[in-house]
């Protein structure tokens, strides 16, 4: 069953002088408990797809069905909703917010959620960090975490909310590495154990290849 | 909440020049606001021995003209007129005839010092109407005004002045080249409770001018019934005027009414009736917008301060929409995390207004410094948490609402 359906999605960008298209008649399915890895040169559009699956972003034409959903035809507040309760986020720069200590960080999606008490949030995010090994630096700041750490604590934060698909932006990009590999073998261990859907831009040939699937793009098309 | 105040605190750490520009303007904000707050609610609230003055209507001038409205005379009330105006109306507990305003005399007690002091003359129910702290001796009674006997209640400073360490009550002094015995000592009055003010008080000595009797130096002021409508006495006072229409008549004379008696806010912007209708209403208005002005200036630049924390946090924002915040969410927090550092702001803002009040002679009547009770009171907490909420709203709604609109791509990809 396919959890992402995206069929004659494009996306143009335009300014008065120019018209720039970033993806052209893209048509993919991804299915329940996939990992699936997307490749390309840079500037090819891989992270607008990504921004396109994550609603994030809007695509200028297709469809996008999430979860036997039509996004399309949501609004901006239920499509945060959908965002809340179904998309996890991990980005190459890992985007933890520096004020917030490691807890309060993997806490904020369960924030957003309602019908779930301060004292079920902190249990939750107890649990993920413990599983991902930085149960003993809740109380640190982003600033005190080496990179390989700050990662975990942002798929920390893209899981605390159960989610069914998480997006995962060139996640090793930052990392050297034995870090990247450390990333690889939690992403991988998330996808097998908790059955989570994952898209994942990369540059790195290895990793793709230890992927169920790759889908290569060139110039905003799927070639392969 | 939790959150919030360790991104504020973050904030002081990582832009101390923004954080404290920021809670020093709006300290100097509320600062004004507050002083200039402060200074009416002085006029207004409620404090001994004024502590009844939501309840108090006071009725001061009359104002004739001849019966084709020309020759305007206006003055004080007689103590005639006083009572024919005022006398056993219908929702009134108690009305008390009082000398208006004091009349400042020579005293001289046992210690031979000659003071200036300020005498004002009053009936019985005076003490009554105004709670005055008795410390020692007595008031005067009806019969005693009624013989104009001179007696004189004063105030413990001046006790102290003209009898030192004695007892003064029972002791005679000089007043006004007069001999009066000291039978009462009432706690020192604010100048600012102006309608119950005096050093030395004595039973009512009413003037009469005017070739009618009905022009003096009298006012009456009234302890309304609780829950009475002051309005319920205004009408019946109408219908006084018009009776003494009808009296003035034979004279060629008419009265002109102009909506009395006055309630404590009216008399205390100075307006009480003499030849024209007070409009406490546009005094109200002038105070409106000395307020919108001391909230609009510095909410501009609090504004932009907001606005500038806000850029370097576009980021944390893409972040939170990635992560399901909803566009209201971000307006919330922002305007909730702005709330409580303009609240830091306004509370020192606030200390200082009252702390200002208490020490700078020139911001009330000569030797007027107002106690800290007047000062701080529930009220001019509500206005200052209403300034601040009002400040905070129009200084950070418009860059919150910019943050909620931000592109969550662009935000996150934001340098």
């Amino acid at each position: 069953m396919a959890l992402i359906e995206l069929s004659g999605i494009e996306k143009v960008y335009r300014t008065k002088e120019i018209e720039t298209t970033a993806l052209e008649n893209i048509n993919l399915n991804v299915d329940k408990g996939e990992f699936l890895s997307v490749m390309g040169s840079s500037g090819c559009g891989k992270s607008t797809l990504l921004n396109i699956i994550g609603l994030l972003d809007k695509p200028t034409a297709g469809s996008v069905r999430l979860l036997d959903t039509d996004c399309n035809s949501l609004d901006d507040t239920t499509m945060s909703h959908f965002r809340n309760a179904n998309l996890g986020f991990v980005f190459q720069s890992f985007h933890l917010i520096p004020s917030l200590s490691v807890a309060a960080n993997v806490e904020l999606p369960l924030t957003y959620r309602s019908g779930i008490s301060s004292a079920q949030r902190r249990e939750r995010v107890d649990q993920v960090l413990e599983r991902l090994g930085m149960a003993h630096r809740k109380k640190h700041l982003p600033s005190q975490l080496s990179g390989g750490q700050c990662q975990r604590v942002a798929i920390a934060r893209a899981i605390v909310g159960r989610p069914s698909i998480v997006l995962a932006d060139e996640p090793t990009g930052n990392l050297d590495s034995r870090m990247g590999a450390e990333v690889m073998d939690l992403l991988h261990s998330l996808n097998r154990e908790d059955g989570i859907t994952i898209v994942m831009v990369t540059h790195n040939e290895a990793q793709a290849h230890q992927t169920d699937r790759t889908v290569r793009f060139f110039d905003g098309r799927i070639i392969s | 909440m939790k959150t919030k105040i360790l991104r504020i605190l973050y904030d002081m750490r990582n832009q101390p020049v923004i954080a404290w520009v920021t809670i020093i303007g709006t300290a100097l904000s509320i600062f004004l606001i507050m002083t200039v707050v402060m200074m009416q609610q002085v006029s207004i609230l409620p404090y001994a021995p004024e502590s009844n003055r939501d309840r108090m209507l006071y009725g001061c001038n009359m104002h004739t003209t001849d019966v084709n409205g020309n020759g305007d005379s206006s003055s004080r009330l007689s103590l005639k007129s006083a009572r024919y105006l005022y006398e056993d109306l219908d929702g009134v507990e108690a009305v008390s005839y009082v000398e208006h305003g004091y009349t400042p005399v020579d005293a001289k007690g046992i210690t031979d010092k000659t003071l200036t002091v300020h005498f004002r003359t009053t009936d019985d129910i005076f003490w009554k109407i105004f709670d005055f702290d008795l410390l020692a001796g007595r008031y005067y009674n009806a019969d005693e005004v009624d013989a104009k006997r001179n007696l004189a209640v004063v105030t413990e400073s001046v006790a102290r002045e003209l009898f030192g360490d004695e007892n003064p009550v029972g002791q005679h002094f000089e007043l006004d080249h007069n001999d009066y015995e000291l039978i009462g000592v009432v706690a020192d009055v604010s100048i600012l409770a102006s309608q119950a003010y005096g050093q030395v008080f004595g039973p009512l000595k009413d003037r009469t001018w005017g070739d009618d009797g009905y022009f003096g130096n009298v006012m009456a002021a009234m302890l309304v019934d609780e829950g009475v409508d002051f309005e319920h006495v205004r009408e019946q006072v109408k219908g006084r005027y018009a009776a003494m229409d009808g009296e003035l008549e034979a004279d060629g004379k008419k009265t002109v009414y102009h909506n009395a008696p006055y309630d404590q806010e009216t008399v205390a912007t100075g307006l009480d009736g003499s030849n024209s209708t007070p409009n406490p209403g546009r005094a109200r208005t002038v105070r409106l917008v000395i307020y919108i002005i001391l909230l609009i200036v510095p909410a501009i630049n609090l504004s932009s301060m907001l606005h500038s924390r806000l850029r370097r946090r576009v980021n944390e924002i893409g972040i939170q929409r990635a992560f399901g915040c909803t566009r209201k969410r971000i307006i919330s927090d922002i305007i909730s995390e702005s709330l409580i550092v303009t609240l830091i702001g306004g509370l020192i803002g606030l200390i200082f207004a009252i702390v200002f009040a208490l020490f700078y002679d020139g911001l009330y009547d000569p030797g007027a410094r107002p106690a800290l009770s007047m000062l701080v009171s529930p009220q001019i907490f509500v206005y200052a948490f209403g300034a601040c909420f009002i400040l905070n709203i129009l200084s950070a709604a418009a860059p919150a609402w910019q943050a909620s609109r931000l592109n969550p791509v662009e935000a996150i990809n934001a340098k």
